[in-house]
């Protein structure tokens, strides 16, 4: 809840402290196996990444894995085995850019636009070809890899409709500007405790190939202490590990999206204990640094989302 | 237990009752001195001087209210009086019935030629009492310390025995144990945060302190609550003879004193208010932006600063009674723009105690001690439509009242009775205003209830050997009014509800606590001593970090929590050497705790009406030895500590099921003290510290996870630090006036070879590139000059 930087940046102003980067010995480090991706309630294909953890010390390129056999199934009797994603790329004729074509379940064509030609990013993506993600579904997951076997199971809970999005002008002290801030109208489901979480995208095929830029725009929301009319929630934009304002702010005539997905309470652990990391301070003024808490089995590292996704359109006027 | 303590407890009656009547069937014809010692100067009592009947065996010392009392069995011989720091007076006497003796040294004005003192009194050889360090405020203040600010819990860090997990703060750990173990008193006032801005200072304004006792085992059984470690500050009652103004300005904060006589030698107060206005100074730094671009986004409009306000008032009723009334107020406000202008915080203690000295005879002295105690924080959040403030509140009232009855030359007996009441709100929600989607949301109460008595009888066997022994007995409750869940450990789930009225019974707990103490002079410089001591600690400090925040709350021991509970075996050597001049002792212990608790990986303490299933318990061992060699005489004056020491947790849950360090685990701690007074004018401060670096937990290796690097970990403390060692210095010039005026003109140096030590360790995203984690050191402060200027008139 509180924010730990905070504190390290009221030392260094007030005793002239400093920090400067430190190299660790690391004793016993071995490869994991990381998944990212998730089943949503959208039109599929959905698509997972797997790649190997990394040393401390040893700054190597991450690739992902190519050859491991993943299988995601659901309670309705649908076994997918999942296709890696071919390196193929094509370049536009005209506009010169490089792209990759996914057909989805409806057969429609989408194309991915990426930055050059360089298809070593493609490595380690895999997709579904005829599971459906639907709210209260249970899925579960098998990853065969070399010798070692990783599961998870998770159920996709329900996402509320966003009713309406209002935006309120307001003062950014970094640049002295008005901005305008979304705030998002929707009900809440009573008798219950839900997880959420906004992001504007940030989960898409694109970031999973590339990654973000410096924000990490995640943000989760746990409605134990909220209104049962929520009118006008103000967005948290994610993290940073630079002190940034804390929600989105638009300009006059921006559009976008927001994106608010329904997490199981395990997945709101995990996205919480990510998003503590950006604030880490080695237990000084915070909890002792903890894994993660995953629902993936053989020491894996990642998550086996389940998302019902709830989007609205923005368009500043 | 209960009914073992019962029994032991009507044994040690019986004890108390023989050795009571043995010795009056002994001796027919005697009669006893008693009476206060106070200073000239000031006219404030003191505690700890000897009293003594020359080449005889009988001796005693004042009590915290300066009360003594002998048995003479002759009608004349001579009295002498001995504290170090004032005048020997020596005291011809005869007397025909029991008699009222008080009596006033004079302190030894810090001046370099007069000719210094008695000599050692061999207090630490003659008197049973072991891991005991009494600092007097003037020890304190000639510490060099941070800007220029004398620090209790800081100083209390140069002693043997005591470590903290992050250098430069002070949360202290003490024989192995935890921050949370420790019992902070004031006035006899439980001190339920003891530090203001994150911990880098301590709530007590030096100016207004006169003495603290900090016992690290052998705590005599008056005390009780804490497993590790005893620090009672007392405040000073204020001058009876003449007004007096003391004060300071410094680079954080100023404060200022006033004492005086209500009616001459009767009455007196001291009102005492220091504030902090560090943030005026980071105000002042966000100023410069214009002339240095790279603070150009730094904001003003901070508010960072705390304030105290201490008082007392003290009035002699008549012969026979006394009565003292003191208040503490301390407050911290934060709210630092630079990072996030979203949320503001305060907190602060509030405390105040009344107490009544009662003489019924010379024999037997009585203090009645009415305590409150409360403790707060609001945490706003603002400019959000979450709009909220979390508070969390506990009060905690005590009555008591001890006993202190001097049988005769060889039996003293303390004995007494306490009551508390505790009163905790963990957390409670509430929208700030009606824009805000918080629903309001209040945790259940956590409320106890204790009852108690203890006695403790010293009894000198024979000439070289003394022993204490002592039992406190103590019942606590968790009382309603609130709700207890019945939660399925497996996967958090409520399985049962049950309500508690205001006042019923929840869980009782009944503990028996015995201490020893034997003290075997072996020669008039050298003595043994041994201790056992048990302890019970009934509220458990839920701090989730190795500093600690002002959002860390007590909750009691209940239906899932059992009370801590420590024992502790201690041998130590004490011996005298160089004319006495130095005093050196070894301990020796081992102790150990159970039900102590420590959280669950990634554990979740906000609002959380479950708490106890974010808690695992277990035990920890912890084992050292100590040297200090102390040098109190002379132009150079003070001490050295080494301690070499082990603490193990073995909780399960936690690190695998296997054993792992705590923060504090600093196997080697070596403290250099030493003042040099150079002349009249100048005098000369400096320390050293040398220890192990703290154990901290590091990441055992990285991965992306959409696009960001994270860390994963797997082992709990197992990477140490650098060891930390660092040189402060200080020099002080006391400009000789004319007038009444004294002054004082500080300049310290800390960290003088300007080492960068760590501070803290953290693993996170680069900010440049997320998909990189970095891991930092930070460092607290280089080479740090700072100033201060001290008055009194």
């Amino acid at each position: 809840m509180l924010k730990n930087s905070l504190f390290l940046l009221f030392l260094f102003t007030i005793l002239s402290s400093c920090s400067e980067e430190f190299n660790i010995k690391v004793l016993d480090y071995s490869d994991k196996v990381v998944l990212e991706g998730a089943i949503t309630n959208e039109e599929g294909p959905y698509f997972f990444k797997l790649s190997l953890s990394q040393d401390l010390s040893i700054k190597k390129e991450r690739l992902g894995i190519k050859d491991a056999f993943i299988v995601i199934s659901d309670n309705i009797g649908i076994v997918d085995t999942l296709k890696q994603l071919p390196t193929y790329i094509q370049r536009h004729p005209k506009w010169l850019y490089y792209f990759i074509s996914i057909k989805k379940y409806s057969g429609v064509i989408d194309t991915i636009r990426l930055i050059g030609g360089d298809t070593t990013y493609l490595r380690g993506i895999y997709y579904t070809t005829k599971i459906q993600g639907k709210p209260g579904n249970k899925y579960s997951l098998k990853i065969i890899y070399r010798n070692s076997v990783i599961q998870a199971a998770e159920e996709m809970p329900n996402v509320p409709v966003i009713d309406s999005v209002q935006f309120r002008e307001q003062f950014l002290e970094k640049d002295g500007q008005n901005y305008f801030v979304p705030f998002l109208f929707f009900k809440e489901p009573k008798d219950q405790t839900n997880f959420y979480m906004f992001n504007f995208g940030s989960d898409n095929l694109y970031n999973l190939i590339y990654g973000t830029s410096h924000v990490w725009n995640f943000s989760i929301l746990n409605d134990t202490y909220l209104t049962d009319y929520v009118s006008g929630f103000n967005l948290d934009d994610g993290a940073s590990p630079v002190g940034q304002e804390d929600f989105f702010y638009f300009n006059q005539g921006d559009k976008s999206k927001i994106r608010m997905l329904s997490l199981s309470e395990n997945a709101y652990n995990y996205y919480e204990a990510l998003l503590k990391q950006f604030e880490n301070d080695g237990g000084a003024y915070s909890p002792t640094p903890a894994s993660p808490p995953t629902n993936l089995t053989g020491n894996a590292l990642g998550y086996f989302r389940a998302s019902a996704v709830s989007e609205i359109d923005l368009i500043v006027k | 237990m209960n009914c073992l303590g019962l029994n032991n407890l009507l044994r040690v009656f019986l004890l108390i009752a023989f050795l009571f009547f043995s010795e009056r069937l002994s001796f027919a014809q005697s009669f006893t001195i008693s009476g206060k010692i106070k200073s000239s100067e000031s006219g404030e009592v003191l505690q700890g001087v000897n009293s003594l009947i020359e080449n005889s065996s009988v001796g005693t010392t004042s009590n915290e209210y300066g009360f003594y009392s002998l048995k003479m069995n002759s009608a004349s011989g001579v009295l002498l009086y001995s504290y170090l720091g004032y005048k020997e007076r020596r005291l011809e006497i005869s007397i025909f019935s029991d008699t009222t003796i008080n009596i006033e040294l004079t302190p030894i004005a810090f001046e370099i030629n007069e000719v210094v003192i008695s000599g050692n009194s061999h207090n630490n050889i003659m008197k049973p009492q072991m891991s005991l360090n009494k600092l007097s405020i003037h020890t304190i203040k000639r510490i060099p310390q941070v800007a220029g600010e004398p620090d209790i819990l800081k100083s209390l860090q140069f002693t043997p025995g005591v470590t903290t997990s992050n250098e430069g703060t002070n949360s202290i750990s003490v024989r192995g144990g935890s921050f949370g173990q420790n019992l902070v008193i004031l006035d006899e006032a439980i001190l339920l945060n003891p530090n203001h801005a994150l911990s880098l200072f301590s709530t007590f304004n030096p100016d207004v302190i006169s003495s603290v006792d900090f016992y690290t085992s052998a705590f005599p059984s008056k005390y009780g609550g804490r497993l590790s470690s005893i620090i009672d500050v007392r405040m000073k009652e204020g001058n009876n003879k003449k007004y007096v103004i003391t004060g300071g300005v410094g680079l954080i904060s100023s404060r200022l004193t006033i004492e005086g006589p209500v009616k001459k030698e009767k009455s007196s107060f001291i009102l005492s208010g220091r504030y902090s206005y560090a943030g005026l100074i980071v105000n002042q730094v966000a100023k410069l932006k214009s002339t240095f671009p790279a603070l150009k986004n730094f904001k003003s409009g901070n508010e960072i600063n705390f304030c105290d306000l201490n008082g007392k008032y003290n009035i002699e009723l008549n012969k026979r009674n006394h009565l003292f009334v003191s208040g503490y107020w301390g407050h911290d406000h934060f709210f630092f723009k630079n990072f996030s202008d979203n949320f503001s915080l305060d907190w602060g203690n509030e405390t105040s105690t009344i107490r009544w000295n009662h003489i019924f005879n010379p024999k037997l002295f009585t203090n009645s001690t009415f305590v409150y105690s409360h403790y707060y924080y609001d945490y706003r959040l603002l400019k959000d439509t979450r709009n909220f403030i979390w508070q969390a509140r506990m009060t905690n009232f005590q009555i008591k009242s001890d006993f202190d009855f001097y049988a005769n030359s060889k039996v003293k007996l303390s004995y007494g009775v306490f009551s508390g009441l505790t009163v905790t709100l963990p957390g409670k929600i509430s929208p700030i205003d009606t824009t805000s989607v918080i629903k309001p949301f209040s945790l259940n109460n956590r409320n106890s209830m204790e009852v108690g008595a203890y006695a403790e009888v010293g009894y000198k066997i024979w000439a070289p050997v003394e022993i204490k022994i002592g039992v406190r007995g103590t019942s606590f409750s968790e009382i309603g009014k609130t709700t207890i869940y019945d939660i399925n450990p497996n996967n958090g789930s409520i399985i049962d509800t049950v309500h508690y009225s205001f006042g019923e019974r929840i869980k009782t707990f009944y503990n028996f606590e015995p201490r020893l103490l034997v003290n075997f002079i072996l020669a008039s410089n050298s003595s043994l001593k041994l201790s056992y001591t048990g302890t019970t600690q009934y509220y458990h400090l839920l701090s989730n970090s190795s500093i600690g925040m002002p959002t860390d709350i007590w909750i009691p021991s209940g239906m899932k929590l059992a009370p801590q509970e420590s024992r502790q075996f201690n041998i130590g050597f004490y011996h005298d050497f160089i004319n006495d001049k130095l005093e050196s002792s070894i301990e020796i212990y081992y102790k150990r705790m159970d039900h102590i608790i420590d959280f669950k990986d990634n554990a979740d303490l906000f609002l959380n009406n479950k708490i106890e299933v974010q808690l695992l318990t277990g035990y920890a061992i912890a084992y050292g030895s100590e040297l200090y060699i102390k040098k109190d005489y002379g132009k150079i004056k003070g001490w050295i500590s080494y301690s070499l020491s082990k603490v193990t947790n073995h909780i399960t849950g936690i690190n695998n099921n296997k054993p792992y360090s705590p923060t504090y685990d600093k196997p080697h701690n070596l403290k250099i003290v030493m003042f040099y007074d150079i002349s009249k004018k100048w005098t000369f401060s400096s320390s050293f510290a040398l220890c192990s670096g703290s154990t901290v937990t590091v990441p055992a290796g990285t991965f992306q996870y959409y696009g960001a690097s994270f860390n994963y970990y797997s082992q709990r403390n197992a990477y140490r630090v650098p060891a930390f060692h660092q040189l402060d210095i200080s020099i002080s010039y006391h400009p000789k006036t004319k007038k009444k005026l004294q002054s004082e003109i500080l300049l310290a140096i800390n960290n003088v070879y300007n080492r960068k030590n760590v501070f803290m360790l953290y693993s996170r995203p680069d900010q440049y590139s997320l998909d990189q984690s970095k891991t930092y050191k930070l460092y607290l402060y280089g080479i740090f000059p700072s100033f201060a200027y001290n008055f009194k008139f």
